[in-house]
């Protein structure tokens, strides 16, 4: 039995050691490497997956922005099938951790801020400040907009680990609303029933969102930068 | 207790007598299937493989102990297990490799399993093993039930009910896409093969062409020899006439002249060798007619005609006024 609600958060542990760093492994377990020319299905999907995804992401960028497309396809593919398969019970998932989330936002925001000042020192500061501001403005919105920049890679960790916690929550919860119902009154758990159901769709929906908005963000943050 | 003595009836009879009286025949008599499966269960594999073993001898193969005459294994086994084959090989082909594998219980459990537990259980394995299974977990709380039983319940069903309904679809999808890319490199190999084609068509032609050429050489060569010789007739009838006006006696010329005629009249007369090759005559000039052209030169058209070899000018000799004086007098 779970003591409390956060139970399944914890780090799963195998002979007392965290077997973390397996479990974010396994995925890369599912793209095995195409060696031929024409792949069986899975390898085909995949492939197809991935070329509509680069093509819709780095479309809008310039060269130099797109040297980033491999980080940004494999942060994707991780993140997407990361989320996934923690939506398989009793299983963990890492990216349900903020430790993990801000391991993987603040070195890709840090990295497009830095690149930006480096190359385009004038344009990178210009950014912090809107057009048209009015003169007694500026001090107090140049302020405000270097604190929501440095908010950034914080938005995404939180943004990230707040969704699929929160999505995991909300089935344990309606899962164990659905146990007590089922003693008391059959048809209202039927019900909550459906709403579980419901809720699931939602949250396969979600992890793959989350990918992709976590990406897409990085890549508008490249983008300003370059 | 003496082990039964089994007369093995061949499958054919068998099957005839089975559906006949549903019973199967063991020791020339009908027997219940019951006892079958009892006579199974005492001899069990052994009996089998010696049954087994009667049919494949009946057929011509060499029955040797080794794994392949197992039959009851699945042919998956079969084609698994070859590294442990010791014995010698079969004479006949093994049981090909299906395509599609056999059902699946669970998406765990294959349908062999069931089978190979039938003949100690019958039909009834797969309801009771699923439902002992089941209850045996939940009464001894193995698997307890959890809120995530109902998230689990929700999950996996959505996965199955999606990969059942669109699975074949997406099958479908990604064979499209590979036979796009096959289609599309098909079509490079072909433009690429009909270009070839075309220039090796084009050389064909041109060669065809090249072939050819010779009859215009030969038709240039024609014309510029006609054109050469009608040169030098025109350049022979000239100096004819140079050196006709070069010697202007009037004498000489009228003896000259009379004396043609005659000689004209006697070439005439005279008939031409036709038996002689054509290399063995010699090409002279003789004067045809003499035609008065001014009033004080005159034109002598002259013939070529062929003398026979016999006579002493054997090359052709540029005439002089003396040579033809000569020849008149020798012509008289």
């Amino acid at each position: 039995m779970n003591e409390n609600l956060f139970t399944p958060f914890t780090i799963p542990m195998m002979l007392g050691i965290p077997i973390t760093t397996l479990i974010i492994m396994f995925p890369t377990m599912l793209f095995p490497t195409p060696n031929q020319l024409i792949n069986n299905r899975m390898i085909t999907i995949q492939q197809w997956l991935t070329k509509l995804t680069s093509k819709q992401l780095m479309n809008t960028h310039n060269p130099k922005g797109q040297t980033w497309s491999l980080m940004f396809i494999s942060l994707f593919l991780f993140i997407t099938f990361t989320n996934l398969l923690g939506m398989l019970p009793h299983s963990f998932t890492p990216t349900a951790q903020l430790s993990m989330n801000l391991g993987m936002a603040i070195p890709l925001w840090a990295g497009t801020v830095v690149m930006g000042f480096r190359n385009k020192t004038k344009i990178s500061l210009a950014h912090l400040l809107p057009l048209g501001t009015p003169t007694f403005l500026i001090p107090m919105l140049v302020m405000i907009e270097t604190i929501s920049l440095f908010i950034q890679p914080l938005a995404l960790a939180v943004r990230l680990t707040a969704n699929i916690t929160a999505g995991h929550l909300l089935l344990h919860l309606i899962g164990s609303a659905t146990l007590a119902l089922v003693n008391i009154s059959l048809f209202t758990a039927l019900i909550t029933f459906t709403i579980l159901t419901l809720l699931t769709i939602l949250e396969f929906a979600v992890a793959l969102i989350q990918a992709y908005v976590f990406t897409l963000l990085v890549s508008l943050y490249l983008q300003d930068n370059t | 207790m003496a082990k039964p003595q089994i007369k093995l009836a061949t499958e054919d009879q068998n099957k005839a007598i089975c559906r006949a009286k549903g019973k199967v025949a063991i020791n020339g008599k009908l027997c219940k299937q019951s006892t079958f499966i009892t006579y199974i269960r005492r001899g069990s594999l052994a009996v089998l493989e010696a049954r087994m073993n009667f049919h494949r001898e009946a057929q011509g193969h060499h029955a040797g102990p080794s794994l392949k005459s197992a039959a009851l294994l699945s042919p998956g086994v079969l084609q698994a297990t070859r590294i442990f084959h010791t014995g010698p090989p079969s004479l006949a082909s093994v049981p090909p490799l299906p395509e599609y594998g056999e059902k699946v219980h669970f998406g765990l459990i294959p349908e062999e399993f069931f089978q190979f537990l039938y003949p100690e259980t019958g039909v009834t394995v797969t309801y009771v093993l699923r439902t002992g299974l089941i209850l045996y977990l939940l009464c001894k709380e193995i698997y307890v039930i959890t809120p995530e039983t109902f998230s689990t319940i929700s999950t996996i069903g959505l996965l199955v009910y999606v990969v059942k309904k669109y699975g074949a679809s997406i099958g479908e999808f990604a064979d499209k896409l590979n036979e796009q890319k096959i289609a599309q490199l098909e079509e490079a190999k072909q433009s690429f093969i009909k270009q070839i084609q075309d220039a090796i068509d084009l050389k064909k032609s041109q060669q065809a062409l090249v072939q050819k050429l010779h009859y215009l050489f030969d038709v240039q060569r024609n014309n510029i020899a006609m054109a050469l010789e009608n040169m030098m007739r025109q350049r022979e009838q000239e100096h004819m006439i140079g050196w006709v006006e070069k010697h202007e006696e009037k004498e000489t010329i009228d003896k000259c002249i009379a004396h043609l005629k005659l000689l004209a009249k006697k070439a005439k007369a005279q008939p031409v060798l036709h038996n002689k090759t054509h290399e063995s005559y010699n090409w002279v000039h003789k004067a045809q007619f003499v035609i008065p052209f001014n009033h004080n030169r005159v034109l002598i058209v002259v013939h070529r005609v062929m003398i026979p070899l016999s006579t002493p000018l054997a090359e052709r000799k540029n005439w002089n006024a003396s040579d033809c004086l000569r020849e008149l007098r020798k012509a008289h």
